[in-house]
């Protein structure tokens, strides 16, 4: 219980007096970081919480991002709609293509999403009356107040933290708990009586409306979409964000994107190689901390044993 | 006696080798019914065609009357049908609390629930199931942090957890200590006669066979060769020949 809210909380407080507080670049490097707390929250879901290793929830990110672009510009319908649109087209191709990926296990389901999310590249890409092909779409410009950065940053607080309390509803629920279970033994899972099949499909839609919302929060914050964000960089990044955090753990989306985009801003700053070290980091994490950023933390908390009486994580 | 399992001819072909032939049983009601043989003699795949682990060659399996082959493994756990495994099979990184509250939630059709909170679900007979196997000390520790006999109780616990009707046991005291067995023994027998349970089980112990089995079915290459009460079995010239050898009970 008690590392379950301590981050959370303190990581909300933090970020509410950070919008008032922090230079305008500062605030916008947060509302990335906190819109891919999202994304990273759809990989942990498959992986962390399912023990599915996808690859290609950039798939789902784009097809938010253009679902809400689409909307905007072609059918120019309401913002709050569009958002909608957005995330229910991500879910919508989450389910189409879902339905093929649980089929497989293990390595097969991995490439499979790789091969999903390429497509979907190679749609948007290609498709040049409907997307707008390799230009992307531009101009994307939130209604009204939400223009000023910090108001929008607030926005995208607001939102992020609704779903990251659903998030936290979904893993601590009997679905949650279920899908831990198929994760750790399938084949007992399903013989205690769980739908194995439909429960990974059920959670593949879930993390793609996770992803999709991400999506659909960044096309007004950057005001462009390209078909850039559904190819295997952008998938990398919701996995690397993911195994930084700690993809197992409650928190762990949440701190992976955090500590992921404010490191990328900061060294950044001063060396045209960051991504050599983000890359550095990255292979430290796999190698000595392979449950990431939360789960050093929760190691201070004791060995083998749980001491919170019913952690929800692995 | 009312009959609550029964499989008619079942075979299983692996290639060219037969490891079940045409195997007829039947279980009834409150039975305890033990499957022996050597090596190799089909047993673990004769439980693998009636849990449905894998598909027979031939041959129909009748559940409470119910016809119920080819059914996926989902369904029939449903039905009140729960299997141990040989090789201990449970969540290895689940606590033994969540463990056995994943077959309840499971069994009451709440697996996909979304909104609720697992923590406050169905606490009273997870509770109870463990006292019953006596894990509850256990409960917040992982399962793979327990003893292996441990692990085997929490094995029985997660089969309690769907609140089966049968169990089906594959070699329940394999790598036990004595006194861990005899518990184990004391528990099934506990169970059969307090949650109307039907137990069909495969053993090598023969102590533990004759022990607790109400009846016993010999295999021998793929084939029942005999099948009968403790005593006849045992007097059975043709068992005494290919597996039990001068075997004494030691009770």
């Amino acid at each position: 219980m008690k590392t379950n809210w301590i981050i959370p909380s303190l990581s909300a407080a933090v970020l509410v007096v950070f919008g008032l507080v922090a230079g305008e670049f500062w605030v916008k490097v947060a509302t990335e970081a906190i819109i891919l707390v999202l994304f990273a929250a759809s990989f942990a879901l498959l992986y962390g919480q399912t023990g599915l290793l996808t690859f290609g929830q950039g798939a789902y990110f784009a097809v938010g991002a253009y679902g809400f672009a689409l909307a905007t510009t072609k059918l120019e319908l309401p913002f709050a709609l569009c958002c909608i649109i957005g995330v229910i087209s991500a879910g919508l191709w989450a389910w189409i293509t879902g339905f093929v990926c649980v089929r497989l296990a293990g390595i097969y389901f991995a490439i499979m999403t790789v091969v999903v999310a390429q497509s979907t590249f190679f749609i948007i890409f290609q498709w040049y009356d409907f997307t707008n092909g390799d230009n992307g779409i531009q101009g994307l410009i939130p209604p009204g107040i939400l223009q000023h950065p910090r108001v929008f940053y607030y926005f995208a607080l607001a939102v992020c933290t609704l779903a990251y309390y659903a998030y936290y509803r979904l893993v601590t629920s009997p679905f949650g708990l279920s899908l831990r279970s198929i994760r750790e033994n399938t084949t007992r899972a399903g013989f205690v009586g769980i739908h194995v099949r439909r429960h990974t499909l059920k959670a593949f839609v879930l993390a793609g409306l996770f992803a999709g919302l991400s999506g659909v929060l960044f096309a007004p914050f950057t005001r462009t979409v390209v078909p850039q964000m559904a190819d295997w960089l952008s998938s990398g990044k919701a996995v690397f964000m993911g195994i930084l955090g700690g993809p197992a753990h409650l928190a762990g989306p949440l701190v992976g994107a955090l500590v992921w985009v404010f490191l990328d801003a900061f060294v950044s700053g001063f060396t045209v190689h960051w991504p050599l070290i983000i890359g550095i980091l990255v292979f430290l994490i796999v190698f000595f901390m392979p449950g990431g950023l939360m789960g050093l933390i929760a190691s201070f908390g004791g060995t083998g044993t749980m001491k919170q009486e019913r952690e929800p994580q692995s | 006696m009312t009959e609550i399992l029964r499989t008619e001819g079942l075979t299983k072909r692996f290639g060219g080798v037969i490891a079940v032939s045409m195997v007829d049983l039947v279980v009834n009601h409150k039975e305890i019914c033990a499957v022996i043989g050597p090596n190799g003699a089909g047993k673990s795949t004769l439980f693998n065609l009636i849990t449905h682990y894998l598909e027979p060659s031939e041959g129909r399996i009748y559940f409470q009357g119910a016809d119920i082959t080819g059914l996926p493994s989902h369904v029939i756990c449903r039905g009140g049908f729960a299997r141990s495994f040989q090789l201990t099979n449970i969540y290895p990184r689940l606590t033994v609390f969540d463990s056995v509250q994943m077959s309840l939630l499971s069994i009451e059709g709440l697996s996909g629930n979304l909104y609720r909170n697992s923590r406050t679900m169905l606490r009273e007979e997870t509770e109870r199931i463990l006292q019953m196997v006596g894990l509850s000390d256990q409960k917040h520790l992982r399962g793979n942090l327990l003893s292996h006999g441990d692990k085997k109780r929490l094995e029985l616990a997660i089969s309690l957890g769907t609140r089966p009707k049968m169990l089906l046991m594959d070699e329940p005291t394999a790598g036990m200590a004595p006194d861990e067995t005899w518990a184990l023994v004391e528990l099934v027998d506990k169970l059969r006669n307090e949650e109307d349970l039907t137990v069909l089980f495969t053993e090598h112990d023969m102590d533990v066979v004759f022990d607790i089995a109400d009846r016993i079915v010999v295999l021998h290459e793929g084939t029942k060769i005999c099948e009968g009460l403790p005593e006849e079995v045992q007097k059975d010239e043709s068992v005494r020949q290919c597996y039990l050898g001068g075997y004494q009970p030691s009770a």
